[in-house]
């Protein structure tokens, strides 16, 4: 099956070409900024905006094989963007400032705003996880960060923690996971962590 | 009971096939433990990715401040006119000369592109619902001209007065390369109203650029009258021309 030619801007995103990268911004980043500009914004905002959107194309795409592309970059970036600018707006009840009909045509679902819809989904819980992740002992943080780095055996990672073995390396590693993930349960609610 | 370690197991590829198996049809049956496993997944993958994140991040901010500038002022969106388009065409036609004047010239790979700042597509006025016009703007904004060209093409067929929509149909068609479909297109405006006529003079002098014709080009830049919006323009790319290469 053939590659989407837009596949190397999320690869791009991945392994942090920078010219590919350059020629995203090149590419896209007039169309945005015209747009914010339009709605009540300023061109910080929409630098802002952009970045937020490309990380989170990165946070659902770029590490994961669960998904096809269907859309274009272009269309996906700009969607993500219009969509996040419609919640900030709100956010600052500023929305009687975006033209009504902007913010009525959006709510009607297309492939790129379902798209959308899913990597700000994910970048909210990749930003949920980053939070509550400090609420986790030192012990812990390093713990997890020391495994999933791969660096060093397990039983190194019980002599740098102090544990008595790799089982307690385990079962600590389980603990902290456990931990997290409750933690995650007490302060993720879907739609206001954007 | 907790399912963090058979879901540790899952993830890291440890179960055998059987084990794997019992797992998977547990998932289908088993919210919570989906729900779990989605949870573990995203740890994992923010784990795997925190330090590479932070580095792209910190890549996008360096890049980020290059290519948006504050700007005086952000003009008016230009709406493709309903029906009554001659009434309003050079009220469009300001607002494309004002957009084009804010516009900030963008490090661009060519003189074509420096040149090639094209004011966003608003079709919002259309009271048309099929096609999806948010999608046509959507695709021209980003840069997705194949599908813009398409569903303008469509728009086109049904709307043959409206100048606007042919000239972005133009646009398309030129930044695809079509650029003799596109110059038909441009030159089709040579007995309209002016300040249409003054937009596709522009375009069509870009058009030769893009194309490669760099004596059509001037021509075309030469032809257009200092009373046009778009003269200072025409003289600057003169000027480029005469010295850039």
């Amino acid at each position: 099956m053939s590659q989407h030619p837009d596949q190397q801007y999320f690869d791009a995103l991945s392994n942090g070409d920078q010219r590919l990268i350059r020629e995203i911004y090149s590419k896209f980043s007039k169309g945005i900024l015209h747009w914010v500009l339009q709605n009540n914004g300023e061109a910080e905002d929409a630098q802002d905006l952009f970045q937020d959107a490309l990380m989170a194309i990165y946070d659902r795409y770029c590490g994961r094989n669960d998904f096809q592309l269907t859309s274009s970059f272009g269309a996906l970036l700009m969607t993500i963007c219009r969509r996040k600018w419609f919640d900030r707006l709100s956010q600052k009840k500023r929305e009687a400032t975006v033209r009504n009909a902007e913010s009525t045509r959006y709510e009607a679902e297309t492939p790129e705003w379902e798209a959308a819809e899913e990597a700000i989904l994910h970048q909210q819980r990749q930003e949920c996880l980053s939070r509550v992740f400090t609420l986790l002992s030192d012990q812990c943080q390093k713990l997890l960060t020391m495994i999933t780095a791969g660096e060093l055996s397990v039983e190194s990672i019980a002599s740098t923690l102090g544990l008595a073995n790799a089982n307690a390396v385990y079962q600590s590693k389980h603990r902290c996971t456990a931990r997290w993930r409750q933690l995650f349960y007490e302060h993720f609610k879907e739609g206001t962590h954007g | 009971m907790d399912n963090t370690e058979r879901i540790d197991r899952y993830l890291s590829g440890a179960m055998d096939a059987a084990e794997k198996q019992r797992f998977e049809q547990e998932l289908s049956t088993d919210a919570q433990l989906a729900k779990d496993l989605a949870v573990q997944r995203d740890m994992a993958h923010f784990l795997q990715h925190q330090a590479q994140k932070s580095a792209l991040q910190t890549q996008l901010q360096g890049i980020g401040g290059e290519y948006f500038q504050p700007q005086q002022s952000s003009g008016k969106i230009i709406p493709m006119p309903r029906r009554r388009w001659i009434g309003i065409a050079s009220a469009v036609a300001a607002a494309a000369v004002i957009l084009l004047l804010v516009w900030q010239f963008w490090s661009a790979p060519s003189l074509y592109g420096e040149f090639a700042q094209h004011p966003p597509l608003a079709l919002s006025e259309k009271s048309v619902e099929t096609p999806n016009w948010v999608e046509t703007e959507t695709a021209f904004q980003s840069g997705d001209y194949v599908k813009a060209e398409t569903q303008l093409i469509q728009y086109t067929d049904q709307f043959p007065n409206d100048g606007l929509a042919r000239l972005y149909l133009g646009i398309c068609k030129m930044e695809l390369d079509k650029t003799t479909e596109a110059r038909l297109i441009f030159q089709g405006f040579a007995g309209a109203e002016a300040s249409l006529k003054d937009y596709a003079d522009w375009y069509l002098a870009l058009n030769e650029l893009k194309a490669g014709n760099e004596a059509a080009c001037r021509t075309a830049l030469e032809a257009i009258a200092p009373a046009s919006s778009f003269f200072d323009r025409a003289q600057l790319l003169l000027e480029r021309l005469d010295g850039g290469k």
